[in-house]
């Protein structure tokens, strides 16, 4: 449809008026559908969609008045213009107030039918448009609060304590989280109330003072005195066009896993510059005592101290072996291994003769024992080589001289589905309470007895994540002065071998 | 050359307290070594002790400064010097402590030497300290 051209309705009992208005209006460019009588225009109206409807006031049946009032309950945006006579003026005024937009009197000339006609047009775009950009507003509206309740859930199920005061230091909004995170009760805070240090920590409290009286400062951070929980606020000055400060959010958030992290950092890294600065010392102290000459005159002791030194140094490197074999296996702990149905019995020999050298020269015997109809495992092949070697390793290395290790592998009598390894040793064994502190990095049996013994007091822990990750078990029996045994459980492989 | 002095030298380290011992009787000092904190006390209760060489992280961290606070305690030991081996800056239970004349009042010691430790110094210090 054409700029100026509209769809319209002619409604007249009068055949030769309808017509006539329909070539009037239709020489314009306009499209025009006719009707005789109310009921008639009320079923075309229904059914298209029209701009404009003029309608004659004074018809059989369902009058203009009515139909008018019935059109713009069907479609508001409709403009209608009456036709009438000179006698029923005054009707046709009452008409424009029931919403009619103008009128036409019968007799009219083309000219003033067409003039009517292009002045009540624009009005029902003008209409439409009205009424689009009315429903446009309330979708708007309707996002604006959709979004605002989204907004809200947000903040309601954030895991961070949320609080929002306003210039005033009035209570604003603040979240579930805030009121867990804070170890509020039952005695939650009211809207409105400014925040005191009977439910805030003063911590707190000084901090949001403190971004209330700094000027330039939009972001402020703090980790909070006290806990646990250990807690860190970031506050956010929220400012208007001028810089003026509208008021604070406070975001509160539980640091303290985070902090504990740093300190197992902390921790790991002092342990292992202490495990680097006591051989390094010692090898250093060493050799200080041959430069000095002290042990010129006995090269016999000369000799020991250079092989002790040359021992330090090979623990050194197994350090650093340890710790890397440690932070891969960190990582792989997360990855998925490919774990491949696995004979124990051929790997234990190999784990054995790995052995077999420092045996020999302490004069310790190894025995291996596997059963023939040991299952298999589903593990990686490498990594178990790494744990039964540690363990044969510790069986010999802490053993006395001349005595005896024994390497026994089975399917596990107290736990179905399980293999069991035991690696048993005749040698000095552990005090009850050392048992629980196996496996933590770098812890070493400290007594009398092992003062001697070269180790990183890492390949416990090593053993105990290899185990971990083929979800297996590690279990220690020792007596101080006679032994220990330590028995690995691993889950068999859930199809037959070889299958 | 027989100072006919005792020095008590607390390690867990067998190698480092081997070499001291061979610096120290090669100055003719007498050496009373042991291995843990425990053994240490053992020796100042039974024996005469001119000087104590404690290294400040044996079993369990801060042991060097424990055996420091146990000999200050008692009123016979308290004049015992006190010689701490360690690194520069220790991360103790405490707090981080420095080679200062704050730091070493804190710990109750007299003379701090990092490892490994240069042996004249060692003995400058020993003379330092027992020579009245």
């Amino acid at each position: 449809m054409s700029e100026g051209t509209g769809r319209i309705l002619v409604v007249d009992d009068e055949r030769g008026m309808r017509e006539g208005c329909r070539r009037i209006l239709e020489s314009d460019g306009h499209r025009v559908t006719t009707a005789e009588s109310g009921e008639e225009a009320l079923g075309v109206f229904s059914k298209g969609a029209f701009d404009l409807a003029l309608l004659d006031l004074k018809m059989a049946g369902m009058s203009g008045l009515e139909l008018l009032l019935r059109l713009r309950e069907i479609d508001p945006n409709v403009v209608c213009v009456m036709v009438t006579a000179y006698a029923t003026l005054e009707t046709a005024v009452q008409a424009t107030k029931s919403g009619a937009y103008d009128y036409v009197a019968k007799p009219f000339t083309p000219d003033e039918l067409t003039s009517v006609v292009d002045r009540a047009l624009p009005l029902h775009w003008l209409r439409v448009e009205a009424a689009q950009a009315r429903a446009e507003a309330e979708r708007n509206l309707l996002l604006v609060a959709t979004e605002q309740s989204r907004t809200r859930t947000i903040i309601q199920s954030m895991a961070e304590g949320v609080m929002v005061t306003n210039r005033e230091k009035r209570l604003v909004l603040y979240n579930p989280a805030l009121i867990k995170l804070l170890g509020m009760k039952s005695e939650a805070p009211e809207l409105g109330e400014i925040p005191e240090a009977r439910l805030f920590p003063p911590d707190l409290l000084s901090l949001m003072e403190e971004a209330y009286n700094r000027g330039e400062t939009t972001m402020m951070s703090r980790e909070l005195a006290g806990g646990p929980p250990s807690l860190a606020a970031s506050i956010a000055t929220i400012r208007d066009e001028a810089g003026e400060s509208l008021g604070l959010v406070t975001v509160v958030r539980d640091i303290t896993e985070a902090k504990s992290l740093q300190q197992r950092m902390s921790d790991f890294v002092s342990m292992v510059a202490h495990e680097l600065r006591s051989p390094l010392g010692a090898i250093a102290q060493y050799l200080d005592v041959i430069l000095n000459g002290i042990t010129a005159d006995n090269p016999e002791k000369e000799k020991q101290i250079l092989a002790r030194c040359r021992e330090r140094t090979g623990a050194l490197s197994q350090l650093v072996r340890d710790l890397l074999d440690l932070s891969r296996l960190q990582h792989l702990a997360k990855v998925e291994r490919t774990l491949a149905p696995l004979r124990l019995g051929p790997l234990l020999q190999e784990a054995v003769s790995f052995a077999a050298q420092s045996a020999k020269a302490r004069n310790v015997t190894i025995t291996l024992e596997a059963a023939c109809d040991l299952p298999s495992v589903d593990a990686d092949r490498e990594e178990m080589v790494r744990l039964f070697t540690n363990l044969v390793d510790n069986a010999v290395k802490y053993n006395r001289d001349g005595g005896s290790v024994l390497v026994a592998a089975r399917q596990a009598g107290a736990a179905p589905g399980y293999v069991a390894v035991e690696v048993t040793d005749t040698g000095v064994g552990m005090p009850q309470g050392a048992i629980a502190r196996l496996g933590e990095a770098f812890y070493r049996v400290r007594t009398a007895a092992t003062m001697q013994i070269t180790g990183t007091g890492l390949g416990l822990s090593i053993c105990r994540q290899i185990i971990e990750a083929h979800h297996g078990q590690l279990e220690v029996e020792s007596e101080e002065g006679k032994g220990s045994t330590f028995r690995v459980l691993l889950p068999r492989t859930q199809r037959p071998a070889g299958a | 050359m027989s100072s006919g002095k005792r020095v008590l030298v607390v390690d867990d380290d067998v190698d480092f307290i081997d070499a001291i011992r061979l610096t120290l009787e090669a100055a003719g000092y007498e050496v009373a070594a042991v291995n843990t904190a425990e053994a240490a006390l053992r020796v100042v209760r039974e024996r005469t002790v001119n000087v104590a060489i404690l290294d400040m992280m044996m079993e369990e961290p801060d042991s060097g400064a424990m055996v420091a606070h146990a000999l200050r305690r008692r009123p016979e030991m308290k004049d015992i010097p006190v010689i701490l081996v360690t690194g520069v800056t220790e991360q103790t239970g405490y707090r981080v402590v420095t080679d200062s004349p704050e730091g070493r009042a804190l710990l109750g010691v007299d003379a701090w030497l990092d490892k490994p430790v240069d042996p004249q110094e060692l003995l400058r210090k020993i003379e330092a300290l027992t020579d009245e």
